[in-house]
């Protein structure tokens, strides 16, 4: 990968549609490192306060085309392909990769909050749902990366604190409407919305009222942040509990599983031995029973011949029989 | 003092376009507005208008653009303006961020 093509240099010395070009380079070359199919990086009249969008199933990637006309440094433009990139990576896992998530929690986070986005109807909720604190931190840290740690770029710096100070005014937003907690807010209030999920923490832990907080008074905003903070601690409590559940029974299924292989494994074994011992005592038992009673018949058979006392001859033949009864006793025995 | 008729409001939304979701969050616990605010939140109901009106210096408009909010929500920023119980430290931190960009990305 030819990092040089993001570098200021290049950036300055391109057209705007040069600069899209290196913009669906980075697109196919972030898409590339994980074989996803690279979004369709499309430039658009998205006003002065959008930068991009990313369409839900995440094949899409719209960016404002000011970033590609306007500026004179690269910077805004690829953390905004970088940001975007992100939804497209969490679309992906959503839709086509999850057992690439990071986490259970993660994938749930994600999954939830494309059902749940919040867009219009509270700002400090929309900047600390999960799927876009997720791509805003990505995207910062790639940024850094590229420019600080690849293309040393000097003339970065400036672009950089401003960022930050644009991150900094998001945290006072977040911080100031739905207490220190926000992110974990954020994550409950798009959770307790989700009617439909197998594990329904509303449900599990009360109904949720966290408001933005307007019209009302220190004291009660106080109030109201320490409630958060509860609620959180019972969020955290309640997920652990449920976290604990799924391992516990994972647990329990493998042990049981284990138990009942190891278990008819030791019956088989026992049962085995066991028919090979009955099995071995019956021969030796049958045997020794076949050579006694056939010693002791030879003995018995013997001894009457020595007593001459048996009415029957060496060849079994009564020696008494008449001549018909010599007969007959010949024609069945075949004598 | 204006109470918000919620029901009627609910009905708006969602021919406007917002999902339940953003529908609850927008109206759950809608503070009781100051009278000049309410007869602006009234005209949206009655009609669909949206004029303009600054509190402190602060336009409504300037904030849904600036936020990116829906007018509901940015009224509400601005009747927390309005609250005379806001410290002044606490009401130029408002306005602070009132007056900030939030970026969509």
């Amino acid at each position: 990968m030819d990092y040089s093509q993001f570098s200021r240099e290049e950036w300055n010395n391109a057209k705007p549609d040069e600069r899209l070009m290196i913009i669906k380079s980075l697109e196919g070359h972030l898409a590339k490192s994980e074989n996803r199919k690279p979004s369709e990086v499309i430039p658009d009249k998205l006003g002065k306060y959008t930068r991009g969008m990313t369409s839900l199933d995440g094949k899409i990637i719209y960016i404002n085309e000011d970033l590609l006309n306007n500026y004179d440094e690269p910077y805004q433009a690829v953390e905004t392909l970088f940001h975007e990139d992100r939804h497209a990576h969490q679309f992906w896992i959503l839709d086509e990769h999850p057992e690439v998530a990071q986490s259970k929690k993660q994938l749930l986070d994600w999954k939830i909050n494309r059902e749940n986005y919040i867009n219009s109807a509270n700002s400090a909720y929309y900047l600390a749902q999960p799927i876009e604190m997720d791509a805003r931190n990505t995207a910062r840290m790639k940024t850094d990366a590229l420019y600080q740690n690849i293309l040393h770029d000097s003339n970065y710096e400036i672009y950089r604190q401003n960022k930050e100070k644009e991150i900094e005014g998001y945290k006072e937003k977040m911080e100031e409407e739905l207490g220190p907690n926000y992110e974990e807010v954020a994550r409950k209030r798009i959770y307790s919305r989700n009617r439909d999920m197998t594990i329904n923490y509303e449900d599990e832990i009360g109904k949720t009222s966290e408001e933005p907080m307007i019209g009302i008074t220190e004291e009660m905003r106080d109030k109201e942040q320490d409630t958060n903070l509860k609620r959180n601690d019972d969020f955290d409590s309640n997920l652990k509990k449920v976290a604990q559940k799924e391992v516990d029974m994972l647990d329990q299924s493998k042990i049981t599983d284990y138990e009942v292989k190891a278990t008819q494994q030791q019956m088989s074994e026992n049962e085995a031995d066991k028919l090979k011992e009955e099995g071995e005592r019956a021969g030796e038992k049958g045997k020794e029973s076949f050579d006694t009673s056939l010693i002791k018949s030879h003995e018995a058979f013997e001894n009457e011949m020595k007593s001459n006392s048996s009415p029957l001859d060496e060849r079994g033949k009564n020696k008494n029989a008449t001549q018909d009864e010599e007969e007959t006793y010949d024609y069945y025995y075949g004598l | 003092m204006y109470n918000l008729d919620k029901e009627n409001a609910r009905k708006i939304l969602l021919a406007e376009g917002l999902s339940p979701f953003e529908i609850g969050i927008l109206l759950d616990d809608y503070p009781e507005l100051d009278d000049e605010l309410g007869n602006h939140v009234q005209m949206w109901l009655t009609n669909g208008t949206i004029s303009d009106i600054l509190v402190d210096g602060i336009s409504l408009l300037e904030v849904m653009e600036k936020l990116g909010t829906h007018f509901l929500a940015a009224i509400k920023y601005l009747n927390k303006l309005k609250s005379p119980e806001l410290t002044p430290e606490k009401k130029l931190k408002l306005k602070k961020i009132l007056t900030t960009p939030i970026y969509r990305e």
